[in-house]
């Protein structure tokens, strides 16, 4: 199926100071069989790019290669890399279309239409929220006072050709588990050793704890958005047979069935909007804050682990003086080992002071749009149920 | 009990039928397939009796005013009966236990001796009243009001004493259930003036209806005489010369056909909106937990909030999922069950052409006979079969009027019914959107609270 469609969308991250030097967003996408073309598009003016304004297309995996050419780099230890966009995932989404195809003639050509209008719709939603996750990380990196600089960066925005980064073979695959096995291993050792700086001791507490415990809440806000939607998708069948109730009745209560079946297709609409909308400012922006605090735990790893790499630095040098053998070497090895640890302390604490930063903005403008909508949606509802009731009970 | 079966059916009264054991012979005519001649139901004609003690047993009741008085006031608003099934109460220990159900009657009607009064009941006594009235009125085209169905499972974890929530539901779904079932019956003019009706809503003591029981004898030969009737009218094929009869047939099978499909699709509403309901719940301790690990106050404090608006809300959707079901749901099984007994109804219809058919037939080969004898010359004989032609003719004459009767109050019954299905339909559906509203109203002042929290975020 394919999709093409001019996105406006508003980040879910706020306050991202998107100035003029370097703008980005995604102004295009288009979802072919197996893979979504994401057209980004930069306006700038900095003196990096040949031109100020140009458009390229992307597809995720050349998404995930710019990530994790910021995760492997060493310079920027001390910096909460934006978490990588999910993969677009429409596999779902597919599987009931085709289903709907296969059972169009158990159903009537009304209900027909009605279910692929509502399984396009879904297939939508999906598409739009792939295309905004992968703009926020655009974003995020364009905010960044030093991400912002990064070559692969503007390689990735201006190069108009494919990149040609392939996604990872099996071997790569299961060497990345094999790293992230080791890392979470690592991260408990590492963990154990008690901080001298409080401000970091609080942040690792705070960030075990606020991790797992934004996972369950964006487990649990997934669940109930569903439930929602099974909901809504009910009163879509409800008004489909009163409506065949309304056509055969013999009675003068056709008419009554008419207008109840119209009320549960009208009602439908908008019980379908709260839980979509549910899902983008609850659902989606608890994912993306699980997201971002693995980040932010994975930088007060690398804070950890380049401590401990100072404190062994340390003891080295000890006892090379102790010995009087190599004692220059453990002294450069040493040194370096301070500086880095100083500098990604140094900015680690920027970062996080920001992270806290973004998440209170972020939560606020959705928690506010989360509850505008809900009531904008109930007083619909209202207004629907008491206008039929209105007409019913005239009629009665 | 003492029966008399007349031509004139003006002078019939109708008979309390009481307790009988497993093999009276009057058991006979309760579970034959047969319309029951022995024991008639009352026409809507003139009744005259005298007046006896209403407590006694077998005794026929008196009227002040004539049967279609009565009736004519049902018909007005005039109708004033109230039934309330109430008070659950377990009775007795372990399998031997049961529901004792209080019903109460508030009632402005002279045929009752108070105007308000309350009796205790179990489950079996309801089902007794359906099995004595079904029996009387069904195979002469009254649609019977079916009592609600049992449930083995159910019942057991009542017995056994679970105190858990699925058995308080139960025991809600069965009295709920019960209250409609007994407010349809004296809803219907006909049903309301039988005696059996009277002596379940007002006697003290009940004599306990044996042939309920789950299992027992008497329930398996209801089963078999079921499937006989399934197989005879596979095979009734009947010349059917009123066309209204086909086209209410038809109609009655499409409503069947589309309630169910509604039903269906209502009870999926009623399932995801507790799964909602239960996800709601999860999601709002999650979010208190979020909201304790938040180190930036306020929004910490918001988040709190967030998690008890959400708990709130879970209250108004298990709610919801309750009008969801007693109100839409509940409704639409109560006609599902009616109209297998409207059904039911057209099929005992049916039954009493083909008895008046073969009469016909039986007559026809009795004369047949008759001229054998007279050309065999057998002046013996020939006596027997002018006899017996005398009997069919007088059978043939009385199928036909049992058929014709049949067919008028199948007519009126049906106008009846479809009057009280509009009523009922439309009076359930306005109270569920009522229902609706109010949730919705609910959830606005719920966010409207919420709101300032949000932008109190600073």
């Amino acid at each position: 199926m394919k999709t093409t469609m001019k996105i406006k969308l508003k980040a879910i991250n706020v306050d991202l100071q998107s100035d003029a030097a370097l703008q980005v967003d995604i102004s295009d996408a288009l979802s072919e069989r197996d893979k979504v073309k994401f057209t980004v598009h930069t306006k700038s003016s900095l003196p990096n790019f040949k031109q100020n304004e140009f458009s390229v297309v992307r597809q995720h995996e050349e998404f995930i290669w710019l990530h994790d050419s910021f995760i492997e780099n060493e310079d920027y230890a001390g910096y909460i890399i934006p978490p990588a966009p999910p993969r677009p995932d429409f596999d779902a989404s597919r599987e009931k279309l085709q289903k709907l195809g296969e059972g169009e003639g158990s159903m009537t050509k009304e209900e027909f239409t009605k279910m692929k209008q509502e399984l396009e719709a879904e297939y939508l939603a999906i598409f739009k929220k792939t295309v905004a996750m992968h703009e926020v990380f655009l974003c995020r990196v364009a905010a960044h006072p030093i991400l912002r600089k990064d070559l692969n960066f503007h390689v990735f925005l201006e190069y108009n050709q494919d990149l040609s980064v392939r996604g990872k073979n099996k071997k790569e695959k299961l060497e990345d588990f094999f790293k992230n096995m080791v890392k979470s291993a690592d991260g408990v050792i590492v963990s154990g050793v008690k901080d001298v700086d409080d401000f970091f001791e609080h942040e690792r507490t705070f960030l075990l704890e606020y991790h797992n415990r934004v996972k369950d809440a964006s487990a649990k806000s997934d669940r109930m958005t569903r439930s929602h939607k099974s909901a809504a998708d009910d009163y879509n069948r409800i008004g489909s047979s009163l409506y065949a109730l309304g056509t055969q009745d013999s009675t003068d209560i056709c008419k009554f069935f008419l207008k109840v079946s119209e009320l549960f297709d009208k009602t439908r609409k908008i019980e379908a909007r709260v839980s979509a909308d549910e899902d983008l400012k609850l659902s989606d922006l608890l994912k993306y804050y699980l997201r971002e605090s693995q980040a932010a735990k994975d930088l007060l790893y690398r804070r950890s682990r380049s401590l401990v790499d100072y404190e062994n630095a340390n003891k080295a040098l000890d006892k090379a003086r102790a010995k009087n053998k190599d004692v220059l070497q453990a002294e450069t090895s040493q040194q370096l080992c301070c500086q880095k640890f100083e500098k990604i302390s140094e900015s680690a604490k920027q970062e996080l002071i920001d992270f806290k930063t973004r998440r209170v903005a972020a939560f606020r403008k959705n928690l506010v749009e989360l509850a505008e909508l809900e009531l904008k949606h109930a007083k619909g509802n209202l207004q629907l149920l008491q206008n039929c009731l209105a007409v019913l009970n005239g009629d009665t | 009990a003492e029966v008399v079966l007349d031509d004139d059916r003006e002078d019939l009264f109708a008979e309390a039928t009481e307790e009988v054991s497993l093999d009276s012979p009057e058991r006979e005519p309760i579970l034959s397939s047969e319309p029951s001649p022995a024991v008639t139901p009352v026409t809507p004609t003139t009744l005259i009796a005298p007046r006896i003690e209403s407590k006694s047993l077998s005794a026929p009741v008196i009227f002040d005013r004539s049967r279609e008085e009565i009736e004519e006031e049902a018909n007005g608003d005039v109708f004033d009966i109230e039934i309330g099934v109430s008070d659950p109460e377990k009775v007795g220990d372990g399998m031997n236990a049961y529901m004792a159900y209080r019903v109460t009657t508030k009632t402005s009607l002279s045929m009752f001796s108070k105007s308000e009064f309350s009796v205790k009941r179990r489950f079996s006594d309801f089902l007794g009243l359906h099995s004595k009235l079904a029996s009387k009125y069904l195979h002469v085209g009254y649609i019977v009001p079916p009592a609600p169905e049992k449930s083995i499972v159910g019942m057991t974890k009542v017995k056994v004493g679970k105190e858990d929530s699925s058995s308080t539901e139960f025991v809600e779904k069965r009295r709920a259930a019960l209250e409609r079932y007994l407010q349809r019956t004296v809803k219907h003019p006909t049903l309301l003036q039988d005696p059996d009706l009277r002596q379940f809503l007002e006697s003290s003591e009940l004599p306990r209806a044996v042939n309920t029981q789950a299992l027992s004898g008497a329930g398996i030969l209801r089963m078999v005489n079921k499937a006989a009737d399934a197989v005879n009218k596979m095979t009734i094929k009947m010349n059917e010369s009123d066309a209204w009869f086909e086209e209410k047939q038809q109609q009655f099978e499409n409503l069947d056909q589309q309630l169910r499909k509604l039903h269906a699709s209502v009870e999926a509403l009623v399932c995801h909106r507790k799964e909602l309901s239960a996800n709601t719940a999860a999601f709002a301790k999650s979010a208190a937990m979020l909201g304790n690990s938040e180190d930036h106050t306020a929004l910490s404090r918001a988040l709190s909030q967030l998690a008890e608006v959400e708990e709130k809300i879970d209250q108004l959707h298990q709610e919801q999922a309750f009008a969801d079901f007693y109100m839409f749901s509940e409704l639409l099984s109560d006609y599902i069950r009616l109209i297998a007994a409207v059904k039911g109804v057209f099929d005992h219809r049916m039954k009493c052409w083909q008895k008046w058919e073969d009469a016909q037939i039986t007559l026809l080969k009795k004369r047949e006979t008759e001229a054998k004898m007279m050309v065999a010359n057998k002046p013996d004989k020939i006596q027997q079969a002018k006899n017996e032609i005398r009997e069919w003719e007088a059978k043939v004459q009385q199928g036909e009027r049992d058929f014709e009767q049949i067919s008028k109050t199948i007519r009126k019954e049906v106008g009846r019914f479809e009057k009280e299905r509009v009523k009922d339909f439309k009076t359930v559906i306005i109270k569920y959107l009522e229902s609706l509203v109010q949730t919705q109203q609910q959830l606005i002042k719920y966010w409207e609270a919420f709101l300032p929290e949000a932008k109190a975020i600073a």
